[in-house]
């Protein structure tokens, strides 16, 4: 039975100009000790996803309209506010996109780990301070113990990124969500955070669900892969085979692009077409104004999802 | 640590593209603002009122009528009459010729210099050094505070009162002007067109100065508002404008004696103060919002 | 931290110079010479003669511009023609009522203020937030001296509630010295709530927003500690650096309050001075009370810096 099981995920954004369905029925599971990739433009609905699991989207204007998220056959979307806090930071942590400003400017990196600790541990005080720059060390930051006693501006974009493992592992969760955690970081540095996320998920056996939208990223250390494309779940399935043998047009896209890339010349080939508005999606298959196979179906009704075994795609293709 | 700065936060310049997008549909959003419009109308109105005020107003503003003293609002003095016998509406028309016209050659000036010093000081480090020198004087002054300094000395009239004024508000806008001015020099499309040696000229009018005009026009509208309450607030105090030119200060002050029967001298010029003061805070917020990507209805992250 | 306060206290030190040689030149923008002026029309030259010895203006204006900066740094500020009185003891007999009105005042704005920006920006959208929000916009419009007319009419005169004028001090009164000071504070605080409610309000919105307030939620952090630890520390920022501009606001809102209720503070004193033409009270006044608000704003600088460490380790340009 896998950890996390979501179901038909469904989060709607009322706004003024009417209903964002940035989420709109994704479904996935996520193994013991795996690391599941989720890949997608901006604006697919990666991090809404990522978010509705604890209940963390604003609302209003944010709405979770149905589904449900099974972690260990208990379902986080019916859990009271209450509940949800003794999950969120013990069971499921977060890392974001932004260290600059993911941490609170007015607190020590220390005081902001030990809250943490404090919240899910029976410990004092000084025991979390213990135990805070005991996390400092284990993500390799130099002088921990004076680290923890520094103010975020203090510390580097790379630091504050390997504080905020710190303090989303401090806990042990049995699932590490990691939002772009690298994308705002220089090169080398970007390298350095997915190989440390890599280590806890080994050390600790957590699961750890990687968004990014860069498909590079996912290769090196993800088991599974899910692509999503606004608001829908594309194609999911082992890497291997979703890289040997992707079966969505988007997914074919995507892959040509990294290929491409690599290739030299062209470092940023991207795909045609722009996508679309997500108050006003296109009617049928979301991607058909961009689809290079597209039939008159794909244009009418919205595609089902074909299984190839445990790899599946939302493709009129195969249907 | 900026102070005027912090108090301005909602109205950071943003990047070219982001304005000149706005421009296009800024004003459909300002006219989905009926508090706005009404604002503006209102303040229009009275803009008008005290153009036309020796036609608009029924009576002269220092006419007294010894017979009709403390004549309540009525059919012959809407907003009744004085200790004088002068009719209080009258009076206030004329009252805002002074007022709101004070204002008007305050806020004006000041936007012209303050804007002229700002650009400069943003630009050329040695002058930026001397103007700012100054404004930190001038700034030390509370501002009605200063505002009384330089009118115990200069006497009251109305010339003296724009003056004093505007040397309060001067170095505010300068701040302002400079502050802004910095944040845009140090972007992109501002430092590709100084790689592209365009003069400092282009660059300040082309470049600088519109897409620092949407902050302003709302620090304008406020700084109007600020400037109607401290002339009143002069002229209450009697060394603002002279007891022959009639202000709502004036009329405020001089009713303040006869409070406990004569109520509208004391109620009349307050709400013409608060109207026009709502009106200048109202027509800015509307002004400010259209500056505001939330406000088109776009999903914000 | 240090370093910062020092260098802080450095910049007043040269601006209350200047502004010392201003304001002294500024008094000499009067049309003919002070003596003259306060004597009128009917004085003799002799009479001017001897009043100018006396206040010293027979000496070159070197030596004048000395003898006053000299003063200010020795508190010998000459006498008041009007009072017969040492000015600096005038100065001293009339601050604490000044103090009094403008410390309560902001103390009074701050609490109420920043409580009802708070709640208004937690419950955006609410019926209590939409109140909240009429109410500060008309409160900031209010014009001090109106709202002040108002309330002595209605609480003084109708209800009888509190004195119409007067001051108490609290040597005499005790406790019941604040029931003078009820109706000025309120008519001064009532406008820089309006603000202050205004501005908590959207500093408090665009705080919810950032990524450190989800990062703290995502802890597992209880809804009220994520508002008040994390959220409304950084709001407490805003809050102190406006409490320096309300401060002056709130010193010129004293002046005309101080009119209204008939207050012996130091506005009342520069308005009835400069009505007798007591010039060197005046000069000396507006000098005092702009020092006092370059002190307190000092004292507002160093509460800032304790509460960011941004400031207080030097990272943050000032
Ligand atoms: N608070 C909100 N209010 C309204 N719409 C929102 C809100 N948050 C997200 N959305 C909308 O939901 C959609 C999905 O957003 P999401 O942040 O999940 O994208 P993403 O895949 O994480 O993109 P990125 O790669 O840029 O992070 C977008 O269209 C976005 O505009
Ligand atoms: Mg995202």
């Amino acid at each position: 039975m896998p950890l996390l099981s979501v179901r038909d995920l469904k989060t709607y954004f009322n706004v003024f100009m009417g209903t964002v369905k940035a989420v709109d029925g994704v479904s996935f599971d996520l193994e013991r000790g795996k690391t599941l990739g989720i890949v997608g433009e901006s604006g697919s609905g990666k991090t809404v996803s990522c978010l509705s699991l604890v209940k963390l989207i604003a609302m209003p204007p944010g709405e979770i309209v149905g589904g449900q998220a099974l972690l260990d056959g208990e379902d986080l979307l019916t859990l009271s506010e209450k509940e949800l806090r003794k999950v969120r930071g013990r069971k499921i942590s977060m890392i974001f996109q932004e260290p600059m400003t993911a941490l609170n400017p007015l607190f020590t990196v220390g005081d902001q780990i030990a809250e943490t600790i404090r919240l899910h541990q029976k410990v004092n005080k000084k025991e979390a301070f213990e135990k805070a720059v005991e996390m400092l060390t284990a993500v390799s930051i130099p002088a921990p113990r004076n680290r923890a006693l520094s103010y975020p501006h203090q510390l580097s974009g790379g630091m504050k990124q390997r504080a905020m493992i710190a303090l989303a592992m401090s806990c042990h969760p049995q699932i590490l969500i990691a939002d772009e955690p690298s994308t705002a970081l220089d090169v080398t540095v970007q390298a350095q955070i997915l190989l440390l996320i890599d280590e806890f998920k080994k050390k600790y056996g957590t699961s750890v669900i990687l968004v990014t939208h860069n498909m590079g990223v996912i290769t090196s250390t993800a088991d599974d892969v899910m692509v999503m494309y606004v608001g829908k779940m594309v194609e999911r399935g082992n890497i291997y085979e979703v890289f040997n043998n992707p079966k969505h047009p988007y997914t074919v896209g995507l892959l040509e692009c990294i290929l491409k890339s690599t290739g030299g010349k062209h470092a940023l080939k991207t795909m045609p077409g722009f996508i679309p508005n997500p108050i006003n999606k296109p009617k049928g298959c979301a991607f058909n104004p961009r689809c290079s196979r597209r039939m008159s179906i794909c244009m009418a009704e919205e595609p089902p999802v074909v299984e190839f075994g445990k790899h599946v795609a939302a493709c009129w293709l195969y249907a | 640590m900026n102070k005027e700065t912090t108090a301005l936060e909602e109205t950071k310049p943003i990047e070219a593209a982001v304005m000149r997008k706005r421009r296009e549909s800024g004003f459909r959003v300002l006219f989905r603002n009926p508090l706005a419009i009404l604002s503006f109308l209102y303040l229009a109105g009275m803009g008008l009122a005290a153009v036309a005020a020796p036609w608009v107003a029924p009576y002269g503003p220092n006419y007294m009528d010894i017979d009709a003293r403390f004549t309540a609002p009525g059919f012959h003095h809407w907003l009744g009459t004085d200790h004088l016998g002068r009719d209080v509406l009258s009076r206030m028309i004329f009252g805002a010729r002074t007022t709101m016209g004070v204002s008007l050659a305050v806020v004006m000036t000041s936007a012209l210099a303050g804007t002229a010093l700002g650009l400069i000081s943003g630009f050329f480090r040695k002058a930026d050094e001397i103007i700012m020198r100054i404004t930190d004087l001038l700034m030390a002054f509370p501002p009605l505070i200063g505002g009384l300094a330089i009118m115990a000395f200069l006497g009251p009239s109305v010339k003296n009162v724009v003056l004093a004024l505007w040397l309060v508000t001067v170095p505010r806008v300068a701040r302002i002007v400079r502050g802004e001015t910095l944040v845009l020099r140090e972007m992109t499309f501002i430092k590709a067109a100084q790689m592209m040696k365009a003069g400092t000229g282009r660059i300040m009018f082309l470049h600088i100065l519109p897409n620092i005009m949407s902050p302003l026009v709302v620090y304008f509208t406020l700084l109007f508002a600020g400037t109607i309450m401290a002339e009143a607030g002069l002229s209450f105090l009697g060394i603002g404008s002279p007891p022959e030119v009639p202000s709502w200060g004036l009329v405020l002050s001089e009713g303040r004696y006869y409070m406990r029967n004569a109520w509208w001298l004391t109620v009349m010029p307050g709400v013409a103060i608060f109207l026009a003061v709502l009106s200048c805070n109202l027509l800015g917020d509307g002004i400010r919002d259209v500056g505001d990507p939330r406000q088109y209805g776009k999903a914000r992250k | 931290m240090l370093r910062f306060l020092t260098r802080r206290i450095l910049t007043i030190i040269p601006l209350t110079l200047v502004m010392a040689i201003m304001m002294f030149f500024l008094m000499r923008l009067l049309p003919g010479d002070p003596a003259s002026q306060l004597l009128g029309l009917e004085a003799t030259p002799e009479e001017i003669h001897a009043l100018k010895v006396e206040m010293r203006l027979d000496q070159p204006v070197y030596v004048q511009l000395i003898t006053w900066l000299g003063g200010l740094a020795t508190g010998d500020l000459g006498e008041s023609f009007y009072h017969k009185m040492p000015i600096s003891k005038i100065l001293f007999n009339h601050l604490i009522p000044t103090l009094k009105l403008t410390l309560f005042s902001l103390f009074f704005a701050v609490i109420i203020g920043t409580c009802a920006g708070l709640v208004s920006a937690v419950k955006q959208n609410s019926l209590t937030d939409r109140i909240l929000v009429v109410i500060s916009t008309s409160f900031m419009a209010i014009p001090g001296m109106w709202l002040g007319l108002l309330l002595v009419l209605f609480f003084g005169v109708v209800l009888g509630w509190f004195p119409v004028a007067g001051y108490e001090s609290f040597r005499d009164g005790g406790f019941g010295s604040f029931k003078y000071l009820v109706l000025p504070v309120l008519a001064m605080a009532t406008a820089e709530i309006g603000i202050l409610t205004k501005m908590v309000r959207a500093r408090m919105l665009d705080v919810l927003h950032q990524d450190y307030v989800l990062t703290a939620k995502s802890k597992g952090l209880p809804f009220w500690k994520v508002i008040f630890k994390h959220a409304f520390k950084n709001t407490l920022i805003t809050v102190v650096t406006l409490s320096g501009m309300m401060l002056a606001a709130l010193m010129g809102g004293a002046v005309i309050t101080e009119n209204i209720f008939a207050i012996p503070g130091m506005g009342r004193l520069i308005v009835a001075s400069i009505a007798r033409r007591d010039y060197l009270v005046v000069q000396s006044a507006i000098m005092f009370i702009t020092f006092l608000y370059l002190f307190l704003n000092f004292l507002v600088d160093v509460v800032y810096a304790f509460l960011d460490p941004r400031v207080s380790y030097g990272s943050l340009k000032s």
